[in-house]
């Protein structure tokens, strides 16, 4: 399903006023993707419709528009595939070759931390059933806002509404109010801190596995590719870099080989010998 | 019994609530208000009960709009073009059930909710002094949310099934 | 695929049917838990209930144990959605035998995220 030139420059404009994201014509793919699950719910059959909607000033429309072009992560679990694959594939694997014996995920734009708690909570699933191993989380994100709400692990009752499954809610988190906090075993295993995914990671942990998602869309090439250099810095051969579901695979070069599983876009990191 | 210094610290966390209910429920946006309703208009209002289990009394919450409100509201959610008063009722009562959830969460946990009594009314006598109101405008119109301690329910509480006063009313 | 939404409140089963016939389900609606029980006994099988839990006649809770208890309806996926939000409420209903719970008030979004993460629809 394909966007028409003015409903595009429309709905670009609609989200350069509301935040600083700049989406240049060529980004068409990125903003169908995430308008054609947002028409579905609204029962409009083509965007044009859908789009009209938003001309007329439908704010709730408007709003869940804004959110989906330019929020990274404000799901638990969010598009399931990665998280299934994590468990199941991506994290036997790491530490069949660990070294340490300490698994290390690195949520890379983490938001407000959905995605790095997500990955905590399949972790404890996992570490009592592989004793002698040890995990944390590392998330980043380039807002320091989202950084300190991320490290409050606190969340309204609208935000666990949100893709998070039922008994992971009553199993990781305790309710205050009208608002939830994670227990602390959850907290403990995840740290947040600010970084910037263009510039070199100073200081950042050795990773097993990395969770790009829906991040590299929105820099232009250059930027993607020191961007992905970066994250091959410090993932340590073998590991393995997740990235978004809606995200054409990029060209990586040889370092990488693209791992099809199932609906989720892996590459793994063969090492540093070949470029 | 709340506490009345409990109460009124949780006004800010009513005023929140209302405006999320009104923007997830109604998809429209709201503000904070103090703004009061206006006086002798057509009002819809839906009332409901919470009894604490700890020591059995009761908490009132009444969600109240203007009716035109009510009306415009109605005419949206149920597609009718002319809504009846009936479909008023029906609107204000769901407003008034999911406020009073959220409001048993955060003021009296565990406590017992009861079923809403919505009515349209011409006037209301006002509140006890130690009523919390929070209010929101949305559409040139004004919503508000009262939460008050009750001496008593009304004998025409109704309690869902399930519960221990619907137990006790029908004697099981 | 079909819905069955039970809800005494006329209002949510309009906003949760018109949602869930935007995703492609036929809806049948029931106001209580008696009524959809009697739906279920008339023969409507549907993949998923989205169930309100303060109700008159039969309250949610005790339409999902008594779903529960019958083999033929073992396939019915039990989704509660209502106002009741505290924690020992959740979890009494997944003992109960509910797989999801939707607290009030909700977006469309989440009800699709739900149904999605339940291998209901696909988006």
């Amino acid at each position: 399903m394909s966007i028409a030139t003015t409903d595009f420059a429309f709905v670009a404009d609609l989200v350069r006023q509301r935040s600083a994201i700049d989406l240049q014509p060529g980004k068409e793919y990125l903003v169908e993707s995430r308008l054609v699950p947002l028409m579905r719910i609204s029962g409009e059959s083509d965007l044009a419709a859908f789009v009209s909607r938003l001309r007329r000033g439908d704010q709730k429309l408007i709003d869940s528009v804004i959110d989906a072009l330019t929020t990274n992560e404000t799901l638990w679990f969010r598009d399931t595939a990665p998280f299934d694959v994590f468990t199941k594939q991506l994290l036997p694997d790491v530490a069949k070759t660990s070294l340490t014996k300490k698994i290390t995920v690195w949520s890379a734009a983490c938001s407000s931390g959905q995605e790095g708690y997500s990955l905590a909570m399949l972790l404890l699933d996992w570490l009592p059933r592989n004793p002698g191993f040890d995990a944390k989380i590392v998330g980043t994100d380039i807002s320091h806002k989202m950084v300190e709400r991320a490290s409050a692990g606190k969340y309204s009752q609208l935000e666990i509404n949100r893709g998070l499954r039922v008994p992971y809610l009553v199993k990781y988190f305790d309710q205050v109010g009208r608002d939830w906090v994670l227990k602390k075993e959850v907290r403990d295993l995840a740290t947040f801190k600010w970084g910037n995914l263009a510039q070199p990671p100073i200081g950042h942990p050795q990773c097993d596995i990395i969770f790009l998602r829906n991040v590299l869309i929105y820099f232009d090439p250059p930027t993607k590719k020191r961007v992905i250099e970066n994250c091959r810095s410090v993932l340590r051969p073998g590991g393995y870099l997740v990235l978004g579901g809606a995200e054409t695979a990029p060209s990586l070069g040889p370092n990488w080989k693209r791992v099809d599983v199932d609906r989720a876009v892996v590459f793994q990191h063969l090492g540093n010998g070949a470029s | 019994m709340i506490d009345p210094a409990e109460l009124a610290a949780a006004q800010p966390d009513l005023e929140m609530l209302l405006v999320e209910m009104i923007a997830s429920v109604l998809g429209e946006q709201a503000e904070p208000t103090a703004e009061p309703l206006p006086a002798a208009v057509g009002l819809a209002v839906s009332r409901l009960v919470i009894q604490d289990p700890q020591d059995g009394s009761f908490l009132g919450v009444d969600v109240r709009a203007e009716g035109n409100l009510i009306t415009t509201l109605a005419a949206t959610l149920l597609g009718v073009a002319e809504p009846a008063p009936d479909d008023m009722l029906d609107v204000i009562a769901e407003l008034g059930n999911i406020a009073a959830g959220n409001v048993k969460s955060l003021l009296c946990h565990n406590g017992q909710l009861s079923l809403p009594a919505p009515q349209l009314a011409f006037e209301h006598e006002g509140d006890s002094p130690d009523a919390i109101r929070a209010g929101a405008s949305l559409l040139g119109n004004v919503m508000e949310l009262v939460v008050m301690p009750l001496h008593s329910a009304d004998a025409k509480t109704r309690w869902p099934s399930g519960s221990a006063q619907h137990s006790a009313e029908v004697g099981v | 695929m079909q819905a069955l939404v039970v809800d005494d409140s006329r209002v949510m089963r309009t906003i949760l049917t018109k949602l869930l016939t935007n995703l492609n389900f036929d809806v049948v609606q029931a106001g209580d838990g008696a009524e959809a029980l009697a739906a279920l006994d008339a023969g409507a099988r549907p993949e998923v209930a989205l169930v309100d839990w303060n109700m008159p006649v039969m309250d949610g809770l005790t339409f999902i144990k008594k779903v529960r208890q019958n083999p033929e309806y073992r396939d019915v996926v039990l989704m509660m959605v209502t106002t009741e939000s505290e924690q020992n409420n959740i979890v009494r209903a997944l003992a109960a035998g509910a797989h999801e719970y939707v607290i009030k008030p909700f977006t469309d979004e989440v009800i699709a995220e739900k149904l999605e993460m339940l291998g209901l629809i696909e988006r």
